[in-house]
């Protein structure tokens, strides 16, 4: 044993690999995520919606059950992109919201209010460890509830309907991974900018809400005074829409879309909040604080 | 130890303070130290003793300088050999900047830097693995007991989550915080906190150990206490230790050698026991009498002899006179001697010297 009881030795053994130590952050950053009762009943919550769809992809396929019901199959749409972007993608991302909102801002505050960065970064760790460890946990828990449930998903109605739906509906599986992982990693980079600069976890909270607000306010704003799709440029949820329209060759009509924007310019905005994100954190993450 | 017992939970039956005697060497959670382990420290402590200059430096730098919006450190050049290197300097003096810059947290705008060998800017990573750091202000991870707290970060430093918590509960009985390792951080007294921040520097068993401030707000007791764990630490020979302080006190109790800053450049660089070595030990001697007829009698006998201030007396005694002589020659001369002291420089001295001197 390497620390005696009662007199001091150094450690000769083996070291993990670097890239475990990033993981130790994400171990421990999980480990706490589920501390709260109330975050592990809603992440528990977050998986009914696909559970119901995967009871109405069976029902659809299951006619006794249907004739059963007196429900007559042509009052139910058509299980394609429009279907899975309405039903799945979107309470997807809502639910995806949430939760990035409850844990994200919490996330790097607590660090920097105790002073702690100066214990990470004085170990063989850096700033981009810290924080791709951090966000693991949200990409984690956030594929847990989006595009994992909805491969499967797809992948059971393409069993389902046979006859080559797969082959005719192979954009649905690049669309679920694309669109769930640009909105969880701009939303969680957003969260831990603002985790970063406020020190409060209810503030910044608040901070993250007022965003994705006041984005959509004054983008509607920006649309009625220009005209255009310039305030899209400011509303990321309106980006996001956009995003879900385009990848899941997703029918128009059945959504609320304000914003005509093409869909490089909402790829754009996703690609402008991570990058700006990230700036701010490599700029508010340091170990020590210059006095001037 | 099987794995099954490797649980937070369950571990702590087994780690409870065992009495380490000579002959307890067979216990594996924790071996005493055995005869071998003994021989093996003080043969550590008798290398140390070397003479410091044939050592390797620990800490190297070369011109280097730091910038923020002034100068902070200044075409610093040095190589620092000691097993416990002392920081001095008075506020503002460039200590907190200069361990900072070995951490690598802020760049060098020029200069070099090599830390056990290893130059920083071509491997900080590498060189952080062997490094641990106790930081002065409070540091720690909200909502973690002081066990979770001290192993995530063994993790971190590169140890498996196995061996990570068995250090880690070891750790926390070496610094005396064997029984509130379950306790909440936050709820630790500042006393436990620096503990606990030691705890966590010395974990993965670190080559080199930055020390800012350790005794910071510390009580008598728990001073002497984290005092002694820097001394054991060091005597280990496992670890270099630098400690950054402005008490005088701390760092002439644990440092073999001495850096000091004054406004970001080095104003004094020494080995304490050399330099207490070069500094002779001298009498001061009080007197009520003929004081010339004394100084002069001293002089006989071959004493060199100082007067800073009437009635007292300081004398540098040769080979071969010992204080019985200087009675002999006060009764000789009818002169009573009313106090003797020996007194050597302090660091306290050498440190006031060194900002003296421009």
């Amino acid at each position: 044993m390497a620390i005696f009881q009662k007199a001091y030795q150094g450690y000769a053994g083996e070291l993990t690999a670097p890239l475990q130590r990033t993981l130790v952050i994400f171990r421990y950053a999980l480990a706490d995520v589920f501390q709260s009762r109330i975050f592990t009943a809603f992440f528990l919550l977050c998986f009914l919606p696909s559970l119901l769809l995967l009871c109405v992809i069976y029902t659809y396929y299951n006619l006794e059950l249907l004739m059963q019901f007196e429900v007559p199959i042509e009052d139910f749409i058509a299980i394609d992109g429009t279907f899975f972007a309405l039903f799945m993608q979107y309470p997807q991302m809502f639910l995806l919201f949430v939760m990035i909102m409850s844990i994200g801002p919490t996330m790097i505050s607590p660090d920097l209010r105790n002073n702690a960065m100066p214990l990470y970064l004085s170990r063989p760790i850096n700033k981009a460890s810290y924080i791709f460890g951090k966000l693991l946990v949200l990409l984690f828990l956030g594929s847990l509830i989006s595009w994992i449930p909805s491969l499967i998903l797809i992948f059971l109605q393409a069993y389902l309907a046979g006859d080559g739906w797969l082959i005719n509906n192979l954009h649905l599986l690049a669309a679920t991974v694309v669109t769930s992982l640009s909105w969880i990693v701009s939303l969680s980079l957003l969260a831990f900018a603002i985790s970063a600069s406020v020190k409060w976890k209810a503030v910044a909270r608040l901070f993250f809400f007022a965003f994705y607000l006041f984005g959509s306010i004054l983008g509607e704003v920006i649309k009625a005074v220009f005209g255009g799709w310039g305030g899209g440029l400011v509303d990321i949820s309106s980006a996001a829409e956009v995003l879900v329209l385009a990848m899941y060759d997703a029918d128009a009509s059945y959504m609320e879309s304000s914003m005509e924007m093409p869909i490089w310019a909402a790829a754009f905005m996703f690609l402008a909040v991570s990058v700006l994100a990230a700036l701010v954190l490599t700029r508010r993450i340091r170990a020590f604080q210059v006095v001037s | 130890m099987t794995d099954a017992l490797l649980t937070e939970d369950t571990i702590s039956s087994d780690t409870t303070p065992t009495k380490v005697t000579p002959e307890a060497g067979t216990n594996k959670l924790h071996p005493a130290a055995s005869d071998d382990d003994l021989k093996r420290r003080t043969g550590n402590r008798e290398s140390e003793l070397e003479p410091a200059k044939q050592r390797a430096p620990v800490l190297e730098f070369d011109e280097l300088c730091v910038d923020f919006d002034r100068p902070i450190l200044d075409h610093l050049s040095a190589q620092l050999r000691g097993s416990c290197v002392g920081l001095l300097g008075p506020n503002g003096a460039g200590k907190t900047t200069l361990l900072n810059t070995l951490l690598g947290f802020n760049k060098p705008t020029s200069g070099k830097i090599s830390i056990l060998g290893h130059d920083l800017s071509s491997g900080d990573q590498f060189v952080r693995g062997m490094v641990g750091y106790m930081p002065e202000r409070d540091s720690f991870i909200a909502g973690m007991t002081g066990i979770r707290f001290v192993r995530m970060m063994a993790e971190l430093s590169g140890l498996s989550p196995k061996i990570a918590l068995e250090r880690a509960h070891e750790v926390f009985f070496y610094v005396g915080l064997g029984e509130a390792r379950y306790r909440n951080i936050d709820s630790y007294s500042l006393g436990m906190k620096q503990l606990a921040k030691l705890a966590q520097a010395i974990v993965h068993g670190p080559k080199l150990l930055f020390l800012d401030e350790p005794t910071n707000g510390l009580d008598p007791p728990a001073r002497a206490r984290m005092l002694q764990l820097i001394r054991e630490i060091r005597d280990s020979g496992d670890t270099h230790i630098v400690v950054a302080s402005h008490l005088l006190q701390d760092i002439e109790s644990c440092c073999d050698e001495v850096l000091v800053l004054k406004e970001g450049r080095i104003a004094k660089y020494c080995n304490l026991e050399e330099e207490r070595r070069a500094n002779r030990k001298f009498l001061l001697i009080q007197i009520r009498g003929n004081e010339k007829e004394f100084v002069d009698g001293l002089r006989s006998l071959g004493c060199e002899v100082a007067l800073p201030n009437r009635r007292r007396i300081k004398a540098i005694l040769p080979e071969g006179v010992e204080v019985q002589h200087l009675y002999a020659l006060a009764e000789q001369m009818s002169v009573q001697i009313r106090n003797l002291d020996y007194k050597r420089d302090s660091l306290e001295d050498i440190f006031l010297r060194a900002m003296d001197e421009d």
